[in-house]
């Protein structure tokens, strides 16, 4: 063993250096530490500041044409990210280096929040227009027949209207009108329960639009033909049909509009009543009929125009819901033809002449709408030669007992026979997909009931397109099992197979 | 009108909550990370140079 007299001093000066060494490492942690600590603590308190707090007016208000607060998704997230940004690197200068790990982070969540939520807008507008397109909902405007691609809304907070709620920007599930009530964006999600209106013509719609299927039904003929009274009488006999049946079969009448205009509907139909002449001036209006059968619901929508409108091809042209409809009804006055009027004898002329129309060419406003029809499927892209078309001979009360009693006959027969209507039948065969020949009765019976006829071509009108409602009023309103036995029905009327 | 500090606040305070978990554990363990290195480090050099 050597005795270095340095050994001490070395050792000692080893020690001291060890510890000087291990004096830095640990200073130099502890700076480390310290640092990262003052850092985060700021991220911390920017990100309570802005996020939890929400002290941050970067936010934008809503302009002066803006209808609802943006959603979070719809830009403050970024804005807020953005904002905690700016304010840690004012704080930290340089040293914002170390906490872009930290804001990258923030970044990340910010970006899956847009994911999730952008997700939420493409999956539930998805499923809202499956569930329309899968129930053949369309919604045509009763007022300017324009289809619409969704109804507009009016909030209830504050009265403004808008125009597309659905999904987006503004709002996935909800979004906040400028007044900050809460408005469903969807359907799907209970929309239909705020006013409506039509996003062309910003009329009020009181049907629900978009919850059930829309049946357009356009009801054409010269003028005193007898429309309007036909369209009372359509609405009495579904309504005589829920009146007998209530557990089947329901008839509301949609919207004030709707019921001021049928609300009379028996005093119409009254026997000895004249129903006044639809003023020219106005384009028609739909009136909207909800019928609902079970869980099937149809939203019927009648258009009943004055007679003038089918006179000209100019005037035509306007009645645009004629394009969205897939059965008409031509309605025509029987003793306005000539070859009726000529077989009547001199008594019945007598008796009948103030019942008679003036138009004496039920063709020219068959021509009319059919040219529009098919003017207007082109436009639209339908496809033609699908359409159903009823001929409803009217009056077939007063053609009762007289020479040309059309009870007994088929009415197709007595059609082409009496009328003479050979060319216009043969015309419609080609020009529709199928065509059906009613004589009606728009009179009600001493019970109040309406005429078995009536029953018997709103049974057709609905058989095709709402196959179950069709059915209900088929069985439990058939007119022998109900009206037959209080009245002998006045007129034929078969709808024959459908 | 809310206040708009109340503006988007559920969403907002959710993502605060999310954000100091997601800022606050990293941290915590980078700092125990870092006093556990410092002291084997120390260790090591004081047994390299003082046996
Ligand atoms: N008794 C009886 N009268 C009818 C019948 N259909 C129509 N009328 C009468 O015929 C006249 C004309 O009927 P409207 O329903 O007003 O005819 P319209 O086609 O609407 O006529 P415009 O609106 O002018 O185009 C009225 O006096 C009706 O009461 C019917 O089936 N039976
Ligand atoms: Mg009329
Ligand atoms: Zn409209
Ligand atoms: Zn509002």
């Amino acid at each position: 063993m050597t005795d270095d007299p340095w050994e001490p001093f070395l050792s000692t000066v080893r020690t001291v250096f060890a510890f000087l060494v291990c004096a830095v490492i640990v200073l130099a942690a502890l700076a480390l530490v310290v640092g990262l600590l003052l850092l985060v603590r700021i991220h911390l308190r920017r990100i309570h500041e802005v996020l939890y707090l929400g002290d941050h007016a970067g936010v934008g208000s809503p302009g002066p044409e803006d209808f609802a607060w943006l959603g979070y998704h719809g830009g403050p997230v970024w804005w807020d990210l953005a904002e905690v940004y700016r304010r840690v690197r004012l704080d930290t200068g340089l040293f914002v280096v170390f906490l872009y790990p930290f804001l990258a982070v923030q970044a990340v969540v910010a970006a899956a929040h847009l994911a999730l939520a952008w997700a939420g807008v493409v999956v539930s507008r998805l499923v809202d227009a499956a569930l329309l397109a899968a129930r053949r909902i369309r919604m045509v405007c009763p007022n300017c027949f324009e289809a619409m691609s969704y109804p507009s809304y009016v909030c209830d907070g504050c009265g403004r209207t808008h125009r597309d709620v659905r999904p987006g920007m503004w709002g996935v599930f909800r979004r906040h009108c400028v007044c900050d009530r809460a408005l469903p964006t969807l359907l799907l999600l209970g929309s239909a329960d705020l006013d409506t209106r039509c996003p062309h013509c910003d009329h009020a719609l009181e049907h629900r639009p978009g919850e059930a299927r829309e049946f357009v039904l356009p009801l054409f003929g010269a003028a005193g033909a007898g429309k309007t009274r036909l369209a009372h009488g359509l609405y009495l006999s579904l309504e005589h049909g829920a009146e007998l049946h209530p557990e089947t079969l329901s008839v509301e009448l949609m919207g004030e509009e709707t019921e001021r205009r049928l609300r009379e509907s028996r005093t119409v139909l009254s026997p000895r009543h004249r129903v006044a002449p639809t003023p020219p001036g106005r384009r028609a209006h739909g009136a909207t009929l909800r019928v609902a059968a079970g869980r099937r619901t149809l939203l019927v929508q009648m258009y009943d125009t004055a007679g003038e409108w089918f006179n000209t091809h100019e005037r035509t042209e306007e009645l645009s819901y004629l394009g969205r409809a897939t059965t008409f009804l031509l309605v025509l006055d029987p003793l306005a033809v000539p070859a009726v009027w000529e077989a009547l004898d001199a008594e019945e002329q007598r008796r009948l002449a103030g019942d008679r129309s003036g138009a004496r060419d039920p063709e020219r406003a068959y021509l009319q709408v059919r040219d529009q029809v098919q003017r207007q499927y082109r436009t639209l892209g339908a496809a033609p030669g699908k359409g159903r078309l009823a001929v409803v001979v009217t009056r077939g009360d007063l053609l009762a007992g007289t020479s040309v009693d059309p009870r007994g006959t088929p009415p197709e027969r007595w059609l082409d026979e009496v009328v003479g209507a050979a060319n216009l039948l043969r015309a419609a065969r080609v020009d529709f997909g199928s065509v059906e020949v009613f004589v009606t009765s728009a009179v009600t019976g001493p019970s109040g009931a309406p005429d078995p006829s009536l029953t018997t071509l709103s049974r057709w009108v609905l058989a095709r397109d709402a196959g179950a409602l069709g059915a209900t009023l088929r069985e439990p309103c058939d007119p022998l099992s109900d009206a037959g036995e209080e009245r002998v029905p006045v007129s034929a009327g078969t709808g024959g197979p459908s | 009108m809310i206040d708009p500090r109340h503006r988007y606040r559920t969403v907002r305070r959710s993502t605060a909550f999310l954000l100091y978990l997601i800022v606050a554990v990293p941290t915590l363990m980078a700092l125990f990370l870092l006093t556990d290195r410092t002291i084997l480090l120390v260790r090591s050099v004081w047994e390299t140079l003082v046996p």
